[in-house]
C-alpha cells in the first residue's frame, strides 16, 4: 500500500462523518428576526398576491413565534405569522386581511388581529363556546352543558395587536384537551371539536358592527396549521346576555 | 395487550408486574424439574425467542387487546435446534420455547384482570375517584346565566363523601332548557383545579349545577356520572328555587 492509499483510508471515514453531519440539521437557537426588507421580500416571493409595504410591528409570542402585522401596497392591512422551524424563520401563514386568528401551540393561546381602520372597530369581543348536546343510547346517557364565555379587547385606536386568552380559558382548553381520549368514547360524551373560538365587533359607540374590509383578502399558509382563523358571530346568535 | 398508552396506569402496572413474577416462578420450576436442562441462560434465551408470536388484535370495550395466535419463535427454534436430525437438542429446549409462547397467554389473561382491578381501585360511582384532592378547587362561570358566586371549598371537601349518584337524565335536561325562556343552562359552572385519584389515568371536567348541589363529571374514559349533594357548595347558600 502506498502512502497515498493509507492517507486516503484514514481520511475517508473522517470525510464521511463530516459529510453526514453537514446534512443533519441540528436545532439551533433562533437567529435574529429578519429585517423589514427581508420580511417583505420573503412574503412577496412566496405569496405573490400579497405585497407588504410597511411592517407595522413584530410581536414575539415566544422566542420562536412572531406575529408581524403589515400594511400592503394597496393600503390593505395584513398579517403574517412567523415560525422558527428547521433553523430558519419561515412565514407560516400570511393573510391579506386582518381577520383575527388564534395560535394555540404555545403555553397560552394567543389571539392576533390587524383590523382595517376603515372598519371603525372600537372593541373586539372574543368568545369560547361549546354547544349544548345530549345523547341517550340504551343505558348510556351523556350531557354536554352549553358553554359561552366572553373576553373584551378594547382597541383604543391601535388596530393591530396580540393578546393571550384569560387564565381560566386556558384552564378549560387544557381540560378539554386532556379528556380527549383515543378509545372511541368521545362521541358518546359529546366532546368532539373541543371548544370553539368566535369573535364579535363593536364600533366606538358600542354598536355591533361587521369589519367587512378586514375580513376580505386571501390568506395562505405553508401547510402546517399553526394558526386558525376566528369567525365572526352575531351576538343575537349567542345564548344569554353578556 | 391492553392499550393504556400515555397514562401511567397503576392497575396495568400491577398486573404486568404480577405476570412477570408468575412467569419467573414457573420458569424456575420448569427448569428444576428435569435434570437434563441446559444452562440457565440458554433456557432463558429459548423462552424469550419462544415468546415471539403472531398477535391478533381485537377491540374489547374500546380497548385494543392482542391475543397471541401463532408461535413463530417456537417454530424457528425447532427448525434451527432440530436441524441435521439433532432432535435431542431440540427436546432439551422445547419446553422452554413453548413456555415462552405460553407466557404471552399469561400476560393476556393478567391484562384482562386489569379491567376489574381498575374498577376496584378506582370505583366509578365514588366522587373522590374523580376529585381526590379539592384543596385548590376554583369555580369558573362558563355560561352568561351563571351568577357571580364563589366556591365554599371547605364545604365541598366536607360534602365529598355524602354525594349520591343520580340518574343522568340528559334528554329531559336538554329539552327542559330549550322549552324554558332564556335558555338557562343547568350546569353553568366548571370546577377547576381538582386532582383525580392518582395512578388511574383519569382526567375529568367537572360541571356544577346552578344550585350548587349537583356535580356532572365528564371523564376521559368510562362514563359520565352525576352526583347530587344535600347542601350547596357555593358561598352564602344559594336560594332553593334554583
Amino acid at each position: 500500500m502506498g502512502r497515498k492509499t493509507k492517507k486516503f483510508i484514514l481520511l475517508a471515514p473522517v470525510l464521511l462523518i463530516i459529510g453526514i453531519l453537514s446534512f443533519i440539521n441540528f436545532p439551533k437557537d433562533p437567529d435574529p428576526f429578519p429585517s423589514d426588507e427581508q420580511v417583505i421580500e420573503r412574503i412577496t416571493s412566496f405569496f405573490s398576491e400579497i405585497r407588504p409595504k410597511i411592517i407595522q410591528d413584530r410581536i414575539f409570542l415566544d422566542d420562536r413565534h412572531v406575529f408581524v402585522p403589515f400594511i400592503s401596497e394597496d393600503d390593505g392591512y395584513g398579517m403574517s405569522f412567523w415560525v422558527w422551524k428547521n433553523n430558519e424563520w419561515i412565514a407560516a401563514s400570511v393573510s391579506g386581511g386582518g381577520q383575527p386568528m388564534v395560535w394555540n401551540g404555545g403555553e397560552e393561546a394567543v389571539i392576533m388581529w390587524n383590523l382595517n381602520p376603515k372598519d371603525e372597530v372600537g372593541e373586539i369581543s372574543i368568545f369560547v363556546k361549546k354547544e349544548r348536546d345530549f345523547m341517550v343510547s340504551g343505558e348510556l346517557a351523556t350531557y354536554q352543558p352549553r358553554m359561552g364565555m366572553m373576553h373584551r379587547i378594547p382597541l383604543e385606536g391601535k388596530m393591530y395587536g396580540a393578546e393571550s386568552f384569560p387564565d381560566h380559558w386556558q384552564e378549560l382548553i387544557k381540560q378539554y384537551g386532556e379528556i380527549q381520549s383515543s378509545d372511541g368514547q368521545n362521541e358518546f360524551l359529546g366532546l368532539e371539536g373541543g371548544l370553539q373560538v368566535v369573535a364579535s365587533f363593536h364600533d366606538a359607540k358600542g354598536k355591533e358592527t361587521f369589519p367587512h374590509i378586514s375580513f376580505t383578502g386571501n390568506s395562505y399558509s405553508t401547510g402546517d396549521e399553526f394558526v386558525e382563523a376566528v369567525i365572526q358571530v352575531h351576538e343575537n346568535e349567542l345564548e344569554g346576555k353578556y | 395487550m391492553l392499550n393504556f398508552e400515555k397514562y401511567s396506569h397503576a392497575p396495568s402496572l400491577i398486573v404486568t408486574a404480577s405476570g412477570y413474577i408468575l412467569i419467573g416462578i414457573v420458569f424456575v420450576s420448569i427448569y428444576r424439574k428435569k435434570t437434563d436442562s441446559p444452562k440457565i441462560w440458554k433456557a432463558f434465551v429459548a423462552t424469550i425467542i419462544g415468546s415471539f408470536a403472531f398477535h391478533f388484535t381485537i377491540n374489547l370495550a374500546g380497548k385494543d387487546i392482542s391475543i397471541p395466535i401463532f408461535p413463530i419463535g417456537v417454530a424457528l427454534l425447532s427448525l434451527f435446534l432440530g436441524m441435521r436430525g439433532n432432535l435431542a437438542r431440540w427436546q432439551q429446549f422445547r419446553r422452554f420455547a413453548w413456555f415462552g409462547f405460553l407466557a404471552n397467554l399469561i400476560f393476556f389473561a393478567f391484562l384482562l384482570l386489569a379491567i376489574p382491578l381498575d374498577g376496584i381501585m378506582y370505583p366509578k360511582d365514588v366522587p373522590s375517584t374523580y376529585m381526590m384532592n379539592v384543596k385548590k378547587a376554583t369555580l369558573i362561570a362558563t355560561h352568561p346565566n351563571a351568577k357571580e358566586l364563589t366556591l365554599n371549598q371547605a364545604k365541598l371537601e366536607k360534602m365529598l363523601d355524602t354525594m349520591t349518584q343520580k340518574r343522568l337524565d340528559s334528554e329531559s335536561w336538554y329539552y327542559r332548557i330549550l322549552e324554558a325562556d332564556g335558555h338557562k343552562e343547568k350546569f353553568p359552572y366548571v370546577l377547576a383545579g381538582t386532582v383525580p385519584a392518582k395512578g388511574g389515568g383519569l382526567k375529568v371536567i367537572i360541571f356544577i349545577e346552578e344550585d350548587g348541589k349537583g356535580v356532572l363529571i365528564t371523564p376521559n374514559k368510562g362514563r359520565q356520572v352525576y352526583f347530587r349533594l344535600k347542601e350547596s357548595i357555593f358561598n352564602g347558600g344559594v336560594a332553593d328555587n334554583g
